[in-house]
Order: C-alpha cells, then structure tokens, then sequence
C-alpha cells in the first residue's frame, strides 16, 4: 500500500495484515553529485513503486526521507527517531536506499546499486528492476519467516 | 400589405428581441449540461482495448510465464504507463489461459511455484495464500476467490490481452 488516500482505507481495514513498511532514503546535493543523485532517487523510485506493486498486501511505501548531502545535523539520530516511532505501529522497518553512507548499516537497511537505468531498453530496464526486487523480496522473506 | 410588413411596434420589437437573447441565454445554459450529460457516452472506451504482449502464441507452453506488459492509465493531470503482469499457459486442452497474478487476499503479486514446498501452484509472498494452476484458492488459506482471468485474442500470431475478470467462486 502506499502512502495516499485510496490506499489508507484499505490499510486501516487490514492492519493486521500490514507488517512492514518502507522508507526510501534519498538525499539532495547540487554540486558534482548531482546527476548521480537524480539518478539514485530515479531508481529508488521504481525499484520502490515495484516492489510495493508485488507485495501490496504486507508492505507501506511511506515518503521518502530526504536529507540534504553533508548536512551535520545528527542524521542517525534523526532516522532512529523514525524507525521507533513506525515499530510502534510495524512490526518491520525497511530503508531502501542507494547511497553508500548507509550501506550495511544495520539490519532494517536495505542498500541496492544504483543502476542508471534512463538510457536502458524497456525490456532490460524491466529486468534489471525485476532482479533488484527479487533479491529484496529475499531478505524481506527472511525478516518475515523470522517472526 | 407590404407597407404593413415593415410596421414593427415598439411592443412587438421588444417581444422579438427578448424572445431571441433570451433563447440564446437559454441555449448557452443548456448546451453544456446537455454535453455533460451524454460526455460518457462520448468518451473513447480505453478499458475494453486489448494490448499486444509481444509473446508469440506458438511460445507459450504448458508452464506458466509470466508476461510483463503495459497499459496506458489517464489519471486527471498525469499520464502514466501502468505494469501488469499475467501468468500465461496453455492447460490439457491447448486453451491459452492467463491468469492474473494479483492476490484476491491484499493484492499482492503471485508466483508460479513460488514456494518450495508447495509445488506448481501460485503462491502469495505476502500472506503465503495458495492457488491450483487453474487459478482455484485452496481452502485455509487467506484468499477467498480464485485469480482473475484476462481476456485474450490472438492476433497475427501474437498474444493480446485485455480486462480481467473475476471468475466464480471455489
């Protein structure tokens, strides 16, 4: 289900059902990184709107989460108020994310590649996001069996 | 007579041109409402078209695959290609059928075969809901109604696929 009105009712009826939610994790920057990072939250983005897409029932695609590159405020501490306040109402929490400062984080991070898919035929592009949420769908099933 | 003719009074006049702005008052009120209400018979029926898969006929076999296609969805300011996605086969008696792969339970996506210990069947990641290879929900688990069915053609030799359908109840 995602984070819009047509999708909350049928979430408030079947609460039960939705254990996980996700966040994607971008950030914003505007010097030489920034194509790299429109590329990222391009891929987030469809690699999100998939994965949710296949597994509607159990998950929430939440709003991502954007910060600002090099921001100093405390963004761990920022991103655990997050992750507590949603455990108190999902039993999982996912970050998807492609930026290398969150890779192998922790255990509710979940960090792909980012694959600059724009230039890519529609049949390989449908692949390549087809694979990426086939090896998330693994793990998520890993959390899910866990419980 | 003919001097009559050209006689308007000033009550007649008045009748006359009331009489025609006010039709035309009337007519511009009424015009809309009459478009507005005969607008949905008007509209071109996107949903009843059928879209080409771009899988040849001759390529599906009696395995479910899954085809991927997509179908294009006008939503008041943005116009978006939609992914679907149908699992096709051909059963004992050489008829194609596509099944939908969303789940009836929540929604989500089915798998052919998607769990090791319950082999050629469709199964549901999410709340591990089961279906026959025909599309049947097996009984205890949380689905309750089969797979939707696409409607299909073919055409040159290729698959089209067109609105699913529910089918009856197990």
């Amino acid at each position: 289900m995602k984070w819009q009105m047509v999708d909350i009712d049928s979430f408030l009826q079947s609460r039960e059902y939705v254990d996980t939610a996700v966040v994607p994790l971008l950030s914003v920057s505007f010097d030489e990184e920034l194509k790299r990072n429109a590329s990222k939250a391009d891929f987030i983005k469809i690699v999100s709107q998939e994965l949710e897409r296949q597994l509607k029932g159990r998950i929430m695609l939440l709003p991502p989460f954007v910060s600002l590159k090099n921001d100093d405020i405390d963004l761990d501490k920022l991103l655990k108020k997050w992750k507590d306040t949603i455990k108190q109402h999902f039993q999982h929490v996912i970050f998807l994310t492609c930026e290398e400062r969150w890779r192998k984080e922790g255990d509710e991070f979940i960090w792909i590649p980012s694959i600059p898919i724009e230039h890519m035929d529609q049949d390989v592009k449908r692949k390549v996001v087809q694979d990426q949420i086939e090896q998330i769908m693994n793990i998520l099933l890993q959390y899910w069996n866990r419980t | 007579m003919s001097e009559n003719k050209h006689r308007v009074s000033r009550r007649q006049f008045l009748n006359y041109t009331l009489t025609g702005v006010g039709g035309f008052m009337a007519a511009g009120m009424l015009m809309p409402m009459v478009r507005f209400a005969v607008d949905p018979v008007l509209q071109p029926k996107a949903a009843g078209e059928f879209v080409n898969t771009n899988v040849k006929e001759s390529d599906i076999k009696e395995e479910p695959t899954r085809v991927d296609f997509t179908i294009k969805q006008k939503d008041a300011w943005h116009e978006a290609e939609e992914p679907k996605s149908a699992w096709v086969y051909k059963n004992e008696k050489g008829e194609i059928v596509a099944l939908s792969p969303i789940c009836k339970h929540l929604g989500c996506t089915v798998n052919w075969n998607g769990d090791k210990s319950n082999p050629n069947m469709f199964f549901c990641p999410c709340h591990g809901g089961l279906y026959e290879k025909n599309g049947d929900n097996v009984p205890g688990t949380p689905p309750s109604a089969p797979l939707d069915e696409y409607e299909y053609k073919i055409q040159d030799g290729f698959l089209y696929l067109g609105k699913a359908k529910p089918r009856g109840g197990a």
